[in-house]
């Protein structure tokens, strides 16, 4: 972690409801380096959404009781918000996940880009600067070839017909390439991509995140993949944080997360997906817990085939389980990854090994039986 | 091992209960977060409490009739007389006590008529498509086209007066505006799944309009409902004030602010009072549909 | 991939005969063409083929699972067989009943023997029904003993789909997104059918609740044996659920084999390009898959098939021949058909495959 982009830090989000104050966020903790691509990964309703929106400032109604969010070593939760803004766009940008709905239907592609050079990273623009840029056609010129340049490095192969189209008239593969163009317009340091491809056929999902890949290999740019689908993750990022119920269970580096799944969730999650030299497994029984009454310990307790009565009670602190990964479970031994845990690492909560590993199976192998027979 | 576990247990039906309650609890708060649908409520509480207990709270149920009492006419408000009295001496309280009981009377049975003919045509006409929804709207639209006041006259001129006459002739122009809502509604519904589904199941398209798509249409007829418990209040009295609705001596609003119309100058509380009420029946549904529209997260109109 | 032991003569809508001496389900020659209209007098302006001449077979208690990208027409081959929108031409035999002919009120009767799971569980299942009166629609509606029966057979149903009978007190809003389709499942097995079509059913869910919801449909088939029609775009899920699959592009099957001769060997370049695609969570995977192929392009619009066939467009074999007529299914195994020229022997260019 020699020059973090992106450091989250004890990053708490709550929001209030009818029900209470519903603690959606409790307590991560995860950084990007330079040049890194990172994922998130977790199913519905883990809050991976929110940790995005809290790092983007596009989360209005929450409150951020604790936690740092660094950008570049800056804790951007202490700006203001227009420089908050004047940094999102330019330094981070974010394709969002839906192409059909992520475009403005009445405006072509041309206009959306042409707006983004226009306007990225000011919150206002002055009136006098703006009937200058729109008289003189000279930058607008200038826009129009970035804009049409960009539009061709995404492999569009038509990219002055797809500039004066409309998002209706493009296919959905043709939109996700649109909207990473218009996210690498400005050249941002950190990318933000949320499910990219997820709305598309297998076939054109493929592409994209491969595209996706080389795009950003070449400029450098960090990347901060949210994803609900592990084998995704496995192909993209360099690293993996493993996120349920509003807490990141586990994180490592991605090879070492799939040669050594830890966590009971992850492992689950992994049994889970169907595979095609292994089977399918039996899935995890149960849900989420109520984020408005969260349980004290371990949020995955209800559902962990492992669980002890002490799981319920004893929070989980991430702990070091290897020179580069994290686990936050009772069922494994290390120092605690974060300094704030040491109080809690004092009196260390004892249920035993991971029977996986006292059974004499092989540590990567998850066909084990790690999931939830009854 | 884990969901039997993890579930809490609990009674059957009392947990259903529970959680209804709970839901209930929900959907008052977002309706008491508008403080104004509250007021709303609190006056309908009062207006219907007032209604049903006219003959026990009102001062003088006899002058709910017809009645002449020459030695107190025309008295201005005063503590025997809250509202004063007309010009045949007649309690003004007591009659708009009483008038309260035809205007919430009227009005509901007008809009059961209106719901029932207007809510079925809708569902039909929206499930079926077609011809049938074509020769339906064509239908509501020329209805809806026309003035319910306006057609309220034309039948009750035809029909000769009364309170009969003058609810038929308001129901029967009201009941295109239910027609429109469903059916906008019901061709929504009609592309989710569980319509597909009920099909698939073998379901014929009687038991697919009325037990599968009436549930759902509920919440937008109710909030329009309630909004137009008002505005057929509203119509009711200005027929009455035209003279078309219930003939003297009952004590419909609308016949007593017509009543009162020559004195307004010398005698101003004989029209004022049941001007008020009307206005204050008219305000508290609004403002109770207003809330239920944010409850129940629907748009009409 | 020895594809010298198979024979290379085109066979004119060869079929496997593996599952065929007394299918429960057959398909013969489905079509579903939906037609365009343009203009504000809603002219008619050609037509989408939708499902152009879909022929296959299941045997009975078998899974054939049926996929494609969006706008191949798997859904609407599903829709059709079911007549929840009417084919335009074909035959569909169920349990020997032909469906295609079935009057409207026999249409109805009939349904108690086919049934289909929804995709999306959120919109399936009526908001403004409680679980119990969901599950008793069809037998409601397919005269199912008194209430008290319907009741007994409704906690049945729920045990079977391992919900708590509690539930059938909830309304849908309660449920989570796996329970919501447990109870969809449990609905269209209510009357005991004979063939179910499941349309994505687990699509709409996170993969921890897809392996519970697939363990209990296999369950189910196993002990009723139920047939199944397993529509979806998830190739590893059907490697796991389906005993024989179809693939399909654009309206039309492109192969359809047993499940282990297609994984193991794809005979047309979509399926292969398909398989290609899948991310994998292991390097055992990454090696039971052929490379990435990247396709050209994308799905074209179902109103302009490309001629002659229609996957020509994208595929990196096209020749000549190929715009010029379509290829037939090509026997490539004892229950593998496939339908490219490469497999034609009239064509050198068959040498590429390879």
């Amino acid at each position: 972690m020699a020059d973090p982009i992106l450091e989250v830090k004890n990053l708490h989000v709550h929001f209030e409801t009818h029900d209470g104050t519903a603690e959606v966020i409790n307590g991560i903790d995860f950084s990007i380096d330079r040049g890194e691509t990172a994922a998130l990964v977790g199913e519905t309703g883990c809050g991976k959404s929110v940790t995005v929106k809290s790092i983007m400032g596009l989360l209005p109604s929450a409150t951020i009781p604790e936690g740092e969010i660094r950008y570049k070593g800056e804790d951007v939760l202490s700006l203001s918000d227009a420089e908050r803004h004047s940094r999102r766009g330019k330094e981070m940008s974010m394709i969002m996940q839906d192409p059909m709905t992520s475009l403005n239907p009445v405006l072509t592609v041309g206009e959306q880009m042409m707006d983004v050079l226009k306007w990225q990273g000011r919150p206002r623009l002055s009136l006098s600067k703006l009937v200058r840029d729109t008289l003189s056609t000279g930058a607008k010129a200038e826009h129009r070839t970035r804009a049409i340049e960009m539009l061709g490095e995404v492999e569009i192969s038509a990219p002055e017909r797809v500039f004066e189209s409309y998002p209706v008239e493009l296919s959905g593969g043709m939109r996700q390439r649109v909207l990473i163009a218009i996210a690498l317009l400005s050249e941002p340091d950190l990318l933000i991509a949320d499910e990219p491809g997820t709305a598309l056929d297998v076939t054109t999902e493929a592409k994209v995140l491969d595209l996706l890949d080389e795009l950003v290999e070449e400029r450098d740019t960090s990347v901060l993949y949210i994803t609900h689908d592990l084998g995704v993750a496995r192909e993209v990022s360099d690293r993996i944080n493993v996120m349920y119920a509003g807490e990141i269970v586990e994180q490592a580096p991605t090879a070492d997360l799939f040669a050594n799944p830890q966590h009971p969730y992850t492992r689950g999650l992994l049994e889970s997906i169907p595979t095609l030299s292994t089977g399918i497994g039996d899935g995890i029984e149960g849900h989420l817990p109520d984020y408005t009454n969260p349980p004290a310990g371990c949020r995955f307790a209800d559902r962990c085939p492992h669980a002890e009565a002490a799981c319920h009670e004893a929070y989980p602190y991430p702990r070091q389980t290897g020179p580069d990964h994290a686990t936050a479970c009772h069922l494994f031994e290390g120092l605690p990854a974060r300094e704030r845990h040491e109080s809690l690492a004092t009196d260390p909560v004892n249920i035993g090994t991971a029977p996986w590993l006292t059974g004499g199976d092989a540590p990567g192998d998850i066909s084990a039986d790690g999931g939830t027979d009854q | 091992m884990s969901t039997k576990t993890s579930l809490p247990f609990f009674d059957t039906e009392s947990a259903a209960r529970k959680e209804r309650i709970r839901q209930l609890k929900r959907g008052f708060r977002t309706f008491a977060g508008n403080k104004l649908s509250l007021v709303g409520l609190a006056m309908i509480l009062t207006l219907v409490v007032a209604a049903l207990l006219a003959p026990y709270i009102a001062p003088f149920p006899e002058h709910a009739g017809a009645g002449v009492y020459f030695d107190q006419a025309s008295e201005p408000p005063s503590a025997t007389h809250l509202m004063g009295t007309d010009t045949t001496g007649r309690d003004i309280f007591s009659r708009v006590l009483f008038g309260a009981r035809l205007s919430l009377l009227m009005s509901g049975i007008v809009l059961s008529i209106a719901i029932s003919i207007g809510v079925t045509l809708g569902l039909i006409a929206g499930y079926l498509g077609g011809t049938t929804n074509t020769v339906i709207m064509r239908v509501t639209d020329i209805f809806l086209a026309i003035p319910p006041t306006l057609l309220a006259m034309a039948v009750v001129a035809a029909t000769g007066a009364s309170l009969f006459n003058v609810m038929v002739a308001i129901a029967f122009s009201w009941w295109s505006w239910y027609a429109r809502l469903v059916q906008g509604e019901v061709l929504s519904i009609k592309e989710d799944e569980f319509i597909e589904s009920s099909r698939a199941l073998g379901s014929g398209w009687v038991r697919t309009t009325f037990k599968e798509i009436l549930p759902n249409v509920v919440s937008p007829i109710t909030v329009k409902a309630t909004l137009d418990m008002g505005f057929v209040i509203l119509v009711g009295a200005g027929l009455s004030f035209l003279g078309l609705g219930a003939q003297p001596p009952t004590p419909t609003w609308g016949a007593m602010i017509a009543q009162g119309r020559n004195y307004v100058t010398s005698f101003w509380w004989i029209a004022v009072f049941p001007g008020l009420a009307i206005s204050f029946a008219v305000l508290g549904f609004n403002f109770i549909g207003d809330g239920l529209r944010d409850v129940l997260d629907v748009e009409v109109d | 991939m020895n594809d010298s032991a198979y024979t290379t003569e085109p066979t004119a809508a060869a079929q496997p005969d593996r599952d065929l001496d007394d299918p429960m389900v057959s398909v013969e020659n489905l079509k579903k063409h939906f037609p365009l209209f343009e203009g504000i007098f809603q002219k008619k302006a050609g037509e989408v083929r939708a499902v152009d001449g879909v022929s296959f077979s299941i045997a009975e208690g078998e899974t054939f699972g049926l996929v494609g990208e969006s706008g191949s027409g798997k859904t609407t081959t599903g829709r059709s067989m079911l007549r929840l929108t009417e084919p335009t031409s074909g035959r569909v035999e169920i349990d020997g009943q032909n469906v295609v002919d079935l009057s409207d009120g026999e249409l109805k009767r009939f349904r108690r023997n086919m049934q289909i799971v929804h995709q999306d569980p959120a919109s399936s299942l009526n908001p403004r029904h409680r679980v119990k009166s969901i599950i008793e629609a069809p037998l409601k509606i397919h005269d199912y003993g008194d209430s008290e029966a319907r009741l007994e057979r409704v906690e049945e149903l729920l045990d079977m789909v391992d919900l708590p009978r509690e539930f059938m007190y909830r309304y849908p809003g309660q449920l989570s997104g796996g329970q919501k389709q447990r109870v969809g499942i449990a609905r269209a097995v209510a009357l005991n059918p004979k063939f179910v079509v499941l349309d994505e059913p687990t699509s709409a869910l996170d993969v921890s609740v897809q392996a519970r919801i697939i363990n209990i449909l296999e369950e189910i088939q196993e002990e009723f044996g139920i047939t199944y029609l397993f529509i979806t775009h998830d190739l590893s899920l059907l490697k796991n659920v389906a005993d024989r699959i179809g693939v399909m592009y654009l309206g039309r099957l492109v192969e359809v084999g047993d499940v282990d001769s297609v994984f193991g060997s794809p005979q047309h370049p979509y399926s292969r390009a398909l398989l290609s695609a899948i991310s994998t969570i292991s390097e055992e995977d990454e090696l039971a898959k052929p490379d990435r192929i990247t396709l050209d392009g994308e799905v074209p619009d179902p109103r302009e098939k490309p001629s002659g066939c229609a996957f020509r467009s994208r595929c990196a074999h096209e020749f000549d021949a190929c715009a010029v007529e379509e290829p037939e299914l090509y026997e490539r195994g004892p229950d593998q058909v496939a339908r490219c020229f490469l497999h034609d022997d009239r064509f050198e260019e068959g040498a590429e495959w390879e």
